[in-house]
């Protein structure tokens, strides 16, 4: 480890010289989006300076409750996003099987990696444990969000086509099983392409946070690894859930599909 | 002869209601009625796709609700209006319903010589995405008669095919209904070819009963 580089206050205020470019453009170009530039800028300071109080008081005390509230909170909070953005497109049964893929889906393979990988003394020691879950938990949103939309967008495009399998003496699951494989590709889709790109295309925020902070490169990646395999056991786990839970929604007891209008 | 459906006092939504009706086995019953009268709901109850709202539906005597419903539906195997055949070819969309219903897939003499019934002849590698309206209306039913259901459901069979082919389909159904004792029952606007090989015909209007005309007897 080298020294870590702190930025003065001074300098930090010299970050924000963009964004009064931005605002002058904004005003010259009639661009007509100053207020959200400014917006976002304000938010953004005004929600890291607050994450950084609340982390260093949380580090501070290590305590297992504090860090599963924690980590509860993150989770009900992707969940309200994953809502947010399906809104009108997916139905009551599929919400919770979403719920419960966020859940289960995250919960587990961060289990494994805070005990067995990462192995730090606590293994919820919140330092490690909570920028991990972090990502884990954000990652996975952004997978069961698609896994969700695409599953609901089948069946509401493919509802003959389904049902004529059914005709067929087709189970549900073969019913759909082309689809699912489809669903699950399109899921997994953004974080495999994450995974191709790095350290080429891209060197991944949290590697160049480590080694702005002082560490060594060789360091950095293996925790970037680290957590990059954590992100692919929640993802893939979390789309899995979503998928396998979520089609057995669109139909009921008696294999019938569910919304038969005709 | 058996009845192969029983429906008392059926009601499905305010789409159809029918206080009784019994499907004979071997000959091909018919539906006919305009668009919106119900036809293919009734369809849907006999396999149970969907479940009526009051009364029973039998099926050779017992409640279709007490049957397993994918077990149901391989035994009374529905084609829809407008078929949906599997990419490949014609070979693999055989398979693929025989894999559905967990049957071994019968010699390819035996598949050949069904697809030529159908004017089909020699097409078994050939690519269904290249094929016409009438030739995958023609194989879709090919592909259930091949698994020899109990039971057919069609919604009108015939709809894509030129008079020729229809009547080849009405033929070979009513020699398969005769030969084996099953039923057929199908929606079809070709009222008279349904006379011509001895079915009965229900005509819906607005969900309900129009008229029934039972097999041999003087139409109204």
């Amino acid at each position: 480890m080298t020294e870590t580089l702190s930025i003065e206050t001074w300098r930090l205020a010299a970050s924000y010289l963009f964004l009064v470019l931005l605002m002058i453009m904004s005003q010259l170009l009639k661009l007509g989006h100053g207020k959200e530039f400014l917006m976002a800028t304000v938010r953004m300071t005004l929600q890291l300076v607050l994450a950084g109080y609340v982390l260093e008081l949380v580090f501070s005390q290590q305590h297992l409750l504090v860090t599963l509230a924690i980590m509860l909170f993150m989770q009900i909070f992707a969940l309200i996003t994953i809502f947010g953005r399906v809104k009108g497109k997916i139905g009551i049964g599929l919400k919770k099987v979403v719920a419960l893929a966020l859940f289960v889906g995250t919960s587990i393979p961060l289990a494994y990696f805070m005990i067995v990988v990462i192995s730090a003394e606590p293994f919820y020691a919140p330092r490690y444990f909570i920028p991990i879950a972090g990502m884990t938990v954000g990652n996975s949103m952004t997978g069961i969000t698609l896994g969700a939309e695409r599953l609901a967008r089948v069946f509401q495009t493919n509802r003959a086509r389904i049902e004529e399998a059914l005709m067929l003496g087709a189970t549900p699951q073969e019913a759909v099983r082309e689809f699912l494989s489809d669903t699950f590709s399109a899921a997994i889709i953004p974080t495999i392409n994450a995974m191709l790109g790095m350290g080429i295309i891209f060197i991944p925020g949290m590697m160049s946070g480590q080694i702005l902070a002082g560490a060594s490169p060789l360091d950095a990646i293996k925790y970037q690894i680290v957590i990059m395999m954590g992100i692919l056991g929640s993802v893939v786990f979390a789309v899995y859930l979503i998928i396998q839970l979520g089609y057995r929604t669109f139909f009921n007891e008696r294999a019938q599909l569910l919304g038969n209008e005709d | 002869m058996q009845n192969a459906f029983s429906l008392r006092n059926v009601t499905y939504r305010t789409i159809l209601s029918i206080p009784s009706l019994d499907v004979a086995t071997g000959s091909v019953f018919g539906i006919t009625g305009k668009s919106g009268s119900g036809k293919t709901t009734l369809l849907k109850l006999l396999n149970n796709l969907i479940t009526s709202d009051t009364g029973t539906v039998n099926y050779f005597g017992t409640d279709v609700l007490k049957i397993d419903p994918v077990t149901l539906r391989r035994k009374v195997m529905m084609v829809p209006q407008a078929p949906y055949i599997f990419p490949g070819t014609i070979l693999e969309n055989i398979q693929l319903i025989f894999n559905f219903n967990r049957k071994e897939l019968p010699v390819q003499v035996e598949i050949e010589s069904l697809l030529e019934l159908f004017d089909m002849p020699g097409m078994l590698n050939k690519k269904t995405a290249n094929m016409s309206g009438g030739e995958k209306q023609r194989l879709a039913l090919a592909r259930v008669l091949l698994l020899d259901p109990e039971t057919l459901l069609l919604d009108e069979p015939t709809a894509a095919l030129d008079d020729e082919n229809a009547r080849a389909v009405f033929e070979y159904l009513a020699w398969w209904v005769g030969k084996s004792g099953k039923a057929v029952v199908m929606i079809s606007h070709s009222e008279a070819l349904i006379s011509e090989f001895g079915g009965s015909i229900l005509a819906l209007s607005g969900g309900q009963i129009n008229s029934f005309n039972e097999e041999g007897s003087v139409h109204d």
